[in-house]
């Protein structure tokens, strides 16, 4: 699993890429809430993650409810047909409340990226 | 003779059924069963396979140690038999455990039964010593306090039958008129010498000669070297809990097949087993922390995507797979992952075995059916996605661990 990170005034954006699954769940919820906790709005985009798992979400899952619960605003984007179908299955979406977009923004630029 | 270690797979051999010495009541143990056995001389531990059993004996498979003497048998953590280990067959690393106990939770009957009767028969209640003095006048009021206390303890309340002999100098003879049939007798007087001989009371089950009766039989050495033997016909209670405890289960095996449209269902040890012998095993791994789902995933990719999988359908028989095996790190240490292929039938089946504790019968439906969001870290939708994303999922979960095999049609 590998992350990249943009942050402009009270603005982040995480892209992440690979699978994001058991190994690497509570990673992505550690970024997402420190990412979260000094931006007014974090954009999570998705193109690059190829694999979902209950583990690898639960975190993120679990992270994103603090920060909306905390008035700040959580959006996932540029998400797969077959990773959102999965995030559907999974009821991440329909519990979270959020718009999970699909595929057609930016996407994830592999040359900058870190590893989890 | 020899005992064949595959002796599930061959139906035709009885060898080891045969070194149990308990006649029609023993039977295979399908698959066989890892166990872990204490030799209590020394407290060291080993372990062996759990092949056949009877009431009163049962059968290890042990290549590394020679299991003799006392022994502590661990089938589960509340679940152990306490016996004496013999050479089954020579040259074979076959060994019979004889029963002394079986100490069980659950099976609370049996425990109760156990319990309750060393309490009563340590008790100075019925102090047996009293049965010796004048018994030619005072045989039937003796017999008759000894019903009246085992009245008291519930559980014999269930119990049809109990027959109470005095064995005195080289006499067995009952108390009151019931007499249990002569085989039973001959037992009593074999369990009275064992008895005397070791200077300690003794208690075993036996079945009648026709293999229609069972019995709890406690023979308890008197001071003067004579001996009471007390002999309960527990038939009823047993087929009872056992027709009882299958009720159970078939209630909860029908409510998940109805409510799943047929997709989850609760199968026995030996029905799975039968089933994965419809296919040929292509890959096998261990699963113990959470970086090896990775590799989990790639191995199962490669095998099937030859297969003609559409891709789609392969990634979520992957979730799947990926949930149930990260399940095992969740609930317990991990477990084995195993991938079958029935050619035949143009399907597979992924094999997820775990020896955690189980899932009890009565929180199946909400550990299988109940989408919650129950820790920290999970969705608790690992089984909602396995429903989802499989053709049908079988289960068998008990004490020693949970078997769940996730069946995929090929070409749907």
């Amino acid at each position: 699993m590998d992350y990249r990170a943009t942050e402009t005034n009270g603005q982040a954006t995480l892209f992440f890429a690979g699978e994001l699954e058991m190994a690497v769940g509570e990673r992505v919820g550690e970024l997402l809430q420190q990412y979260g906790g000094r931006n007014q709005s974090v954009t999570v985009d998705f193109q690059g993650v190829s694999f979902v798992d209950s583990s690898g979400i639960g975190s993120l899952y679990f992270t994103t409810k603090e920060l909306l619960a905390s008035g700040k605003q959580v959006e996932i984007v540029n998400v797969r047909e077959e990773i959102l179908d999965i995030l559907s299955v999974l009821g991440f979406t329909k519990a979270l409340g959020i718009t999970v977009g699909k595929v057609g923004e930016t996407g994830f630029d592999a040359k900058q990226r870190d590893c989890i | 003779m020899i005992v064949c270690e595959q002796c599930p797979d061959n139906p035709d051999c009885c060898n080891c059924l045969l070194e149990l010495r308990s006649g029609g009541s023993a039977q295979k143990v399908l698959p066989p069963r890892k166990v872990k056995v204490t030799e209590l001389a020394t407290m060291e531990t080993s372990q062996a396979q759990l092949v056949a059993v009877s009431r009163t004996a049962i059968g290890l498979l042990s290549s590394t140690r020679q299991l003799l003497g006392r022994l502590e048998v661990e089938l589960a953590f509340d679940f152990r038999i306490i016996g004496s280990g013999l050479q089954g067959i020579n040259g074979v690393p076959y060994h019979v455990v004889d029963i002394e106990k079986v100490l069980r939770k659950e099976e609370v009957l049996e425990r109760l039964l156990l319990e309750e009767f060393h309490t009563w028969h340590m008790s100075s209640e019925l102090d047996p010593t009293d049965v010796l003095h004048n018994w030619k006048d005072r045989d039937d009021e003796r017999g008759r306090l000894i019903k009246q206390e085992l009245q008291k303890l519930s559980i014999l309340r269930q119990i049809e039958t109990i027959f109470l002999y005095l064995f005195d100098a080289g006499h067995l003879r009952p108390l009151g008129s019931n007499r249990a049939d002569p085989d039973v007798e001959r037992e009593m007087r074999r369990l009275v010498g064992e008895a005397i001989i070791h200077g300690s009371s003794l208690r075993e089950q036996i079945v009648s000669q026709d293999g229609k009766k069972v019995f709890d039989m406690y023979a308890s050495i008197l001071p003067d070297q004579t001996c009471g033997i007390a002999l309960i016909d527990v038939t009823t209670v047993i087929a009872e809990e056992r027709k009882r405890k299958r009720r159970e289960w078939e209630n909860y095996r029908d409510i998940l097949g109805v409510v799943t449209s047929g997709k989850l269902l609760l199968l026995s040890d030996e029905e799975l087993f039968c089933l994965l012998r419809e296919g040929h095993r292509s890959l096998a791994m261990d699963i113990q922390a959470p970086e090896d789902l990775a590799l989990l995933r790639r191995s199962f990719k490669s095998t099937l995507e030859p297969l003609g999988f559409a891709a789609t359908r392969l990634l979520h028989f992957l979730v799947a797979v990926n949930e149930a095996a990260s399940n095992t790190l969740k609930h317990g240490s991990g477990g084995t992952i195993m991938l079958y292929i029935v050619p035949d039938q143009q399907l597979c089946r992924a094999v997820i075995h775990d020896q955690g504790q189980g899932i009890l019968l009565e929180d199946l439906p909400r550990a299988t059916l109940q989408q919650g969001f129950s820790t920290q870290n999970s969705l608790g939708a690992g089984f909602h996605v396995m429903l989802q994303y499989c053709d049908r999922i079988y289960l068998s979960s008990t004490a020693a661990g949970t078997k769940l095999i996730l069946e995929c049609v090929l070409t749907s």
